[in-house]
């Protein structure tokens, strides 16, 4: 078999079309399911057993069932509430959803990890509960935290290609839409993946830099 | 809005607690403690452990509120705030500033072990006190310099001894300017050859008339430093007095075992 990547010169528009949608929808779910992964943490510490037991069933639904259910139920189901968004829309309400409930569990570890002293020494010294959680507790969670939050991150990279079912124009969906018009699939598909690739770096270069600065300030136990 | 600044009906002590009671489940931690400290004052705590010495500490600033019981701190009654005409919990926010006139300093010293000393000192002034970043840091260098750690500012805790953490955290704690220093058991964590720095730094706080209730093993420090020695057995104060005269000649049955087990431990 003959390989011909210089079919790439012809669609490449295409494909960076895809990867800025790509780009977008996992920026997007992760600034998003981010901050909610920390509240529902910290929602599932609190001392009311009703928020900790509904949140903790929730977490282990969105967490059970498929992404791709999710992804149709707000694209396909939430209409007949009157609730229709756009396809893109759609894509990150459903993957910030389930993703939020991931980032609780990594950010819920990442909490239990920092020692009650903590808590106790900083509201001794009168620092508010707030100052106290992104001052103190967090930054400390990151050691813990981490290393689970790239690789989730990385599902969600990896997870946009699913909202290609609900016509997301992402990456995936563009390789695929120009491999069936080119006849190249094999190169094209390639080109897909080495682009993934690059992407899954800089999610690793994010470790990278958040590890170096995590055992600068690692505490001794 | 209370004022915090103005005397109160109850000036004549530093710290007045009064008939202070604080179970944990069916646990009865505090089982009416009644203590008075005057200003200046160096109390020392002693007790076994589980007795609620610590809670005890706890209480007084806050961290674990009583269930009943007064707290009085240089005349304010905390946890408390008193409009003209009602009497209601403190908020939150009310609570932190109650609180800022308590210092306390734990036994695993508890620094912000991604913060630098200077960070972990500069903090709370900062954010609670509302005091400039320069004045902070100024405060800082001069607390770092009387507790023996001048030019450590930079330093990660964990690249302290054990009692360098701890005199960080003393640091930490008067950087407030609180009235009132507690101590949990300040040198229990601390490997023998660093108790006496600690110790060293605490003598000098009380030399400089700084109330002090201590919660500690130390029996030599208490003897020496120490104006009163409590004895402490179930959530009860069992017995009052001066340490010298305590450790010789104790009344009580549970205060002579005590320090028999302690004395003979060394």
């Amino acid at each position: 078999m003959v390989l011909h990547f210089d079919i790439l010169r012809t669609v490449w528009p295409a494909l960076l079309r895809g990867t800025l949608v790509t780009v977008e929808l996992t920026a997007a779910v992760l600034v998003l399911a981010t901050p909610l992964g920390i509240l529902v943490a910290e929602l599932r510490s609190i001392p009311n057993a009703a928020v900790r037991i509904t949140l903790g069933i929730l977490s282990g639904i969105f967490r059970g069932i498929p992404p791709l259910l999710i992804l149709f139920f707000v694209f396909f189901g939430l209409p007949s509430l009157g609730i229709t968004l756009e396809s893109l829309p759609s894509a990150i309400v459903g993957m910030t959803a389930y993703m939020a409930f991931y980032f609780g569990e990594v950010f819920r570890a990442g909490l239990e990890s920092v020692p009650e002293g903590q808590w106790r020494a900083a509201e001794a010294l009168g620092l508010s509960k707030g100052r106290t959680m992104f001052r103190i507790i967090l930054p400390q969670t990151i050691p813990a935290a981490l290393p689970p939050f790239i690789s989730h991150a990385t599902e969600v990279l990896k997870g946009s290609a699913l909202a290609a079912a609900v016509a997301v124009p992402e990456l995936t969906h563009a390789a695929k839409q120009v491999f069936v018009v080119t006849y190249r699939p094999f190169e094209i598909l390639i080109a897909a993946g080495a682009i993934y690739a690059v992407l899954d770096s800089a999610l690793l270069v994010l470790q990278l830099y958040g590890e170096r600065w995590a055992a600068r300030h690692r505490a001794v136990r | 809005m209370i004022d915090m600044t103005a005397p109160d009906k109850h000036p004549r002590s530093m710290v007045e607690v009064t008939g202070l009671r604080k179970t944990f489940g069916s646990l009865v931690a505090l089982d009416g403690v009644d203590l008075s400290v005057d200003a200046g004052q160096v109390v020392a705590i002693i007790g076994a452990s589980g007795s609620g010495k610590s809670t005890l500490l706890r209480c007084i600033n806050y961290l674990d509120p009583p269930d009943s019981g007064d707290v009085w701190v240089n005349g304010h009654l905390m946890g408390i705030v008193e409009g003209a005409s009602s009497v209601r919990r403190a908020k939150d926010r009310e609570l932190r500033r109650h609180r800022a006139d308590v210092g306390m300093v734990f036994q695993h010293f508890n620094l912000f072990p991604h913060f630098t000393v200077l960070q972990n000192i500069i903090e709370a002034p900062m954010a609670v006190r509302g005091v400039t970043k320069a004045e902070a840091i100024a405060t800082a260098r001069e607390l770092l310099a009387a507790v023996g750690l001048a030019g450590k500012e930079g330093s990660y805790p964990s690249h302290l001894s054990g009692g360098q953490q701890q005199r960080v955290a003393i640091a930490r704690a008067l950087a407030m300017k609180p009235r009132v220093m507690l101590f949990d058991e300040p040198t229990s964590a601390l490997d023998p050859e660093l108790v006496g720095e600690v110790l060293r730094v605490m003598r000098d706080l009380a030399e400089n008339g700084m109330t002090m209730l201590v919660v500690t093993h130390e029996m030599a420090f208490a003897e020496e430093v120490a104006d009163t020695l409590v004895y402490f057995d179930k959530g009860k104060i069992i017995e009052t007095g001066s340490p010298a005269e305590m450790m010789r000649n104790p009344q009580h049955a549970r205060t002579q075992a005590f320090l028999q087990r302690l004395l003979r431990r060394g």
